[in-house]
């Protein structure tokens, strides 16, 4: 195998069954004979590979160290591919795979299952394809391209353009423009800036983040060097929460391996622009993924927000301009730079360029993480990539934006998803999460969970946050426990806009959007569990009533299963539940075999 | 001097240079799933069966090395198997026994497990 080390170059021709049935072999075999009429045996090996995923566009081989993919051959074609690539240096442009873009150039097949089919790929393109802990695979991806191409003919403004050009938005969930951004930070006059890559990821149930980082570590690396060169910075952090210390050994491990070959630290490439990145651990606050408090934490003060402006980008890290974005917004950074942001724009809607990570969970078939384009409605993530409604039942309600977001109810599945469009309907695009929801989903409970957990999480330094969240929390108890009044829904809308517009971050300012969108568009289960004391979906435990009715044959089962002993009966004659004891707990519903056992 | 530019397009042809040795001139790659999700689902074990089996002399001439995850939660753990002239197969929910039975039927005896891989 050594040997072929020896040659300068290497032509791998695809024989997977499609492209060998296409002409493949014939290809192969031609190339040899080309090769050896042109007498470059000695140079040039031509070898065979296994399926490499792109059947649709077979026969395919890949001159390395080129890296060019070449595509549709024919077996005629090797006369062009010797004579005028191997011998003149002249690729065969009309043959040149457009899946050699950055996008696509995972060589291992995604397009054989469904799951793959629909999702564009971009910031996820090395996931589960590259080794994360090895350079050398990065490198070959053409890992660290966009960096060199910016230090090399682009100045840090022409950087800073592109970015502004591709429409790309913060991923983190504001959605605010990031060459604006950077642009801010550029023109600050300052000694010193910096760059901070958010990787606190604390929506509960988020893991989008932390799978780009374990799969793909140096990406982000070089978005941030890319993102220092254009605004002037020259330290980078990322703050990364110290429960994901896989991700957190697999930076160390890829800092460690981008210093040693000059990609990182001290006159980068030899074009005189120093870039170092510190990985600092945060100890899982949410607010901690708040950007003023992310700052303070980092600084070694307690992280809580502060008022805004100054914004970050003019008054950030120990005061001085800082860019701060989210790990999936760098990782976009060199896609832009390599494949254009005209063509990165020419993905999306108006207002939404390139793609969204979902992290897909809830009552549905396929759980996981998708990359799709943006304006890819509601229904196809749910139904197409994610495969549907888990035991086919049907879809109530989709939750996006996790506790800062909404919930968007069925007749909305055939929106795009885009920044605007989302924040229409009473939701957020958010930063990822995707919560498919049936009709055994209760929407007061689904608001009661997220405000619990801001509840929780608020810092508690501004009053209408701390105290306005708990005020919800308690109507929404009373609200699933059965001792709510119809009042109680309007007293919640009143309260959920104050701590909106009155608190200090974004943290309260969104806490209440999951109970005002549950209102907005199902309020009448918040009727039914007030005016009716009814829990429409079965799930409020107090709200549940089980009863025998007349099918009961008296087999007894029931009462067996009962743990509180509340059934009584004699045998063979209808069976009665005491309800002053019972705990709801369902057994008994589970247990009989008539349907005699009810439940409203 | 060289440019930026051109010293990275010479150390990418270094790194190819080393994963062609390596890796992409093997002709069987086995890559297993290493992500936090992956691990909790047991991917380790399966890495370190693959290991335990290449440290005692056996499966020579075979690849094995480690991704991060491609999104399949419900999946997990994931190993992919290349093959030249086949089409990769991805096996899904793989433990250590189920590993076992592909490196005697698929990886020597050359028949994928065909239920056992993703197909959706
Ligand atoms: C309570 C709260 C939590 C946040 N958590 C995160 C987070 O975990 N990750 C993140 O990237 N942004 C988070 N943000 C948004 C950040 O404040 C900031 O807008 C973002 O990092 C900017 O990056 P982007 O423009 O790339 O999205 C949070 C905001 C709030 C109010």
């Amino acid at each position: 195998m050594s040997k072929k080390n020896h040659k300068h170059r290497v032509v791998a021709v695809c024989l997977g069954p499609s492209c060998r049935k296409k002409g493949g072999q014939a290809l192969f075999d031609n190339l040899k004979v080309e090769i050896q009429r042109a007498h470059l045996s000695e140079s040039v090996e031509v070898v065979e590979t296994g399926c490499r995923g792109l059947c649709a566009r077979g026969p395919v081989a890949h001159v390395y160290p080129d890296n060019i993919t070449y595509c549709r051959l024919t077996p005629n074609d090797a006369t062009r591919i010797v004579q005028g690539h191997l011998v003149s240096g002249h690729p065969m442009e009309d043959k040149v795979s457009h899946a050699d873009r950055i996008a696509n150039r995972s060589f291992r097949l995604f397009g054989d299952a469904r799951f793959f089919g629909k999702q564009l790929r971009l910031t996820l393109r090395n996931c589960g394809v590259i080794d994360p802990e090895n350079i050398d695979e990065y490198l070959a991806v053409r890992g660290y391209e966009a960096l060199a191409k910016s230090l090399t003919g682009m100045k840090p403004e022409e950087v800073i353009q592109a970015m502004r050009d591709s429409g790309l938005r913060g991923r983190g969930g504001g959605g605010f423009p990031t060459g604006v951004k950077w642009n801010f930070a550029a023109t600050q006059k300052a000694d010193t800036k910096y760059i901070i890559c958010n990787a606190d990821e604390g929506d509960p149930g988020a893991f989008m983040d932390r799978s780009a980082i374990e799969g793909d570590p140096h990406t982000i690396l070089e978005g941030m060097a890319i993102g220092g060169y254009a605004i002037g910075a020259h330290q980078g952090y990322i703050y990364i929460r110290a429960e994901y210390p896989l991700a957190v050994k697999r930076l160390e491990i890829a800092l460690e391996q981008a210093r040693a070959h000059n990609l990182i630290g001290k006159d980068i490439l030899g074009s005189g622009f120093d870039f170092d990145i510190e990985v600092r651990l945060g100890a899982g606050a949410f607010v901690c993924g708040e950007e003023t408090a992310l700052i303070h934490s980092i600084e070694g003060e307690r992280g809580t927000p502060r008022p805004r402006p100054p914004y970050p980008s003019v008054e950030g890290l120990w005061g001085k301009p800082t860019v701060i974005n989210n790990v999936e917004t760098w990782a976009n950074v060199p896609v832009i730079i390599l494949d254009g942001p005209e063509w990165f724009a020419s993905i999306g809607t108006a207002d939404s360029k390139g793609t969204k990570v979902f992290a897909v969970a809830g009552k549905v078939r396929n759980t996981g993480l998708v990359e799709v384009p943006m304006g890819m409605t509601l229904r196809e993530i749910v139904y197409d990539v994610a495969g549907g409604v888990e035991g086919g039942r049907s879809l109530k309600a989709i939750q996006t934006g996790g506790p800062s977001g909404g919930c968007i109810p069925a007749q909305y599945l055939d929106t795009p998803v885009d920044y605007e469009s989302l924040k229409g309907i009473g939701s957020i695009m958010g930063s990822g999460g995707l919560i498919v929801m049936d009709e055994t989903t209760c929407m007061v409970d689904v608001a009661k969970y997220f405000l619990e957990f801001t509840m929780n999480e608020s810092c508690g330094k501004c009053t209408p946050c701390r105290e306005g969240t708990k005020r919800m929390y308690e109507i929404l108890e009373r609200i699933t426990s059965g001792r709510g009044e119809e009042h109680d829904i309007e007293l919640l809308e009143e309260l959920g806009e104050t701590v909106k517009f009155a608190s200090l971050c974004g943290l309260g300012q969104t806490a209440p959007n999951p109970i005002l969108s549950t209102i907005r568009h199902f309020r009448d289960e918040y009727v039914a569990h007030t005016r009716q004391k009814r829990c429409p979906a079965g799930v409020c435990t107090q709200l549940i009533t089980y009863e025998i009715n007349d099918a009961c044959i008296g087999c007894g089962a029931c009462a067996r299963k009962c743990p509180v002993k509340c059934i009584s009966g004699e045998t063979r004659k209808l069976h009665t539940i005491d309800q002053s004891k019972c705990i709801k707990c369902g057994e008994c519903f589970a247990a009989c075999r008539f349907d005699a056992v009810t439940r409203s | 001097m060289a440019t930026p530019l051109e010293q990275l397009i010479s150390m990418r042809n270094e790194a190819i240079t080393r994963l062609w040795e390596h890796k992409y001139t093997t002709a069987t790659r086995i890559s297993v799933g290493a992500a936090t999700c992956e691990h909790a689902a047991g991917s380790k074990a399966v890495w370190e069966l693959l290991a335990h089996i290449k440290a005692g002399g056996g499966l020579d001439g075979v690849h094995i090395g480690q991704v991060g995850c491609v999104g399949r939660c419900d999946m997990e753990p994931m190993v992919e198997v290349v093959r030249a002239r086949e089409i990769p197969a991805k096996y899904v929910k793989v433990t250590p026994e189920k590993m076992r039975r592909i490196i005697e039927e698929h990886i020597y005896g050359g028949k994928v497990i065909e239920e056992w891989t993703l197909n959706e």
